[in-house]
């Protein structure tokens, strides 16, 4: 019974040995032509209201970084004047001068 | 045309190189996918897949394997490709009536002898049950006739990954 088992797997297993290739579909090339035709580029197209909500928050962002750095600077002018009255006057840009002068606070 | 003026040809973007491609390797590709697939129409849609994808990335062909290699290998992964997509559309199933009814199916491969017909659907049906690589692996060697080395080049692992590959799935068919 056994015997007869294995024997029944290992016809089973060998089963697929001298088995004959199948011709491709007739036709395979030409599908292929028009799938290849078919494939056009891609193209990102962006939406009319997206392009001008980017553009706007560009130009905000530009506007507030403007006004930040011509306010903090007239700020800057005036503390450094009310601090050194007598002090020698460096006449830089005053957030350059923030940023890499030798920091008094420490 | 050999080999090398084949694919300078095709790298050309000669479309009489590309038909003569075709005609060359579409038998081999499209036995490689139906044995994969174990459906005729899944095999034909993955072996246009196949050619689509040879020509659109010839010029990324380095020519470190032979080409009928780089072809099985997309094939390959076309056809696993395939699978993939057929057992999420299985999960999404609506009733499992239908999913059984799709499972139940037998393949019966148009090139086995009439007498092994019944023992190979049986194998057939074993195959499905294995993982994807397992199942690549075996297909390409008892279907292709693939060696243990050209097979290890198509699914891009080792030597001794591929006999493990291939002895498992034997073992797990003698269990069902």
């Amino acid at each position: 019974m056994q015997d007869e088992q294995k024997a029944w797997i290992e016809e089973t297993l060998t089963s697929l040995e001298g088995l004959q290739r199948v011709p491709a579909p007739a036709g395979l090339y030409v599908h292929i032509m028009t799938r290849i035709s078919a494939v056009k580029p891609k193209r990102v197209a962006l939406r009319g209201p997206i392009m001008w909500l980017a553009a706007a928050g560009f130009l905000l962002l530009v506007g507030l970084n403007g006004y930040a750095l011509l306010h903090h600077g007239a700020d800057k002018e005036l503390s450094h004047s009310d601090a050194r009255p007598d002090g020698p006057q460096r006449g830089g840009n005053p957030l350059v001068e923030e940023y890499f002068a030798p920091t008094s606070i420490l | 045309l050999d080999e090398s003026s084949l694919i300078q040809a095709l790298k050309g973007g000669d479309t009489t190189a590309f038909a003569t491609l075709v005609s060359v390797h579409a038998d081999r590709v499209y036995n490689t996918v139906l044995s994969l697939l174990q459906n005729s129409e899944d095999a034909e849609d993955a072996a246009q897949e196949t050619f689509v994808a040879v020509y659109q990335n010839i010029k990324t062909f380095r020519g470190d394997a032979q080409l009928s290699t780089w072809i099985y290998r997309i094939a390959v992964s076309k056809a696993l490709e395939a699978l993939r997509k057929k057992s999420r559309r299985k999960e999404r199933t609506a009733t499992e009536d239908e999913a059984a009814r799709i499972e139940a199916a037998p393949f019966h491969h148009p090139g086995v002898a009439l007498q092994n017909k019944e023992r190979a659907a049986i194998l057939f049906r074993a195959l499905q049950t294995l993982p994807h690589n397992q199942r690549a692996a075996f297909t390409l060697h008892k279907t292709e006739g693939l060696s243990y080395a050209e097979i290890a080049q198509v699914l891009d692992v080792s030597l001794s990954s591929v006999e493990s590959l291939i002895i498992a799935p034997g073992r797990a068919c003698k269990k069902s």
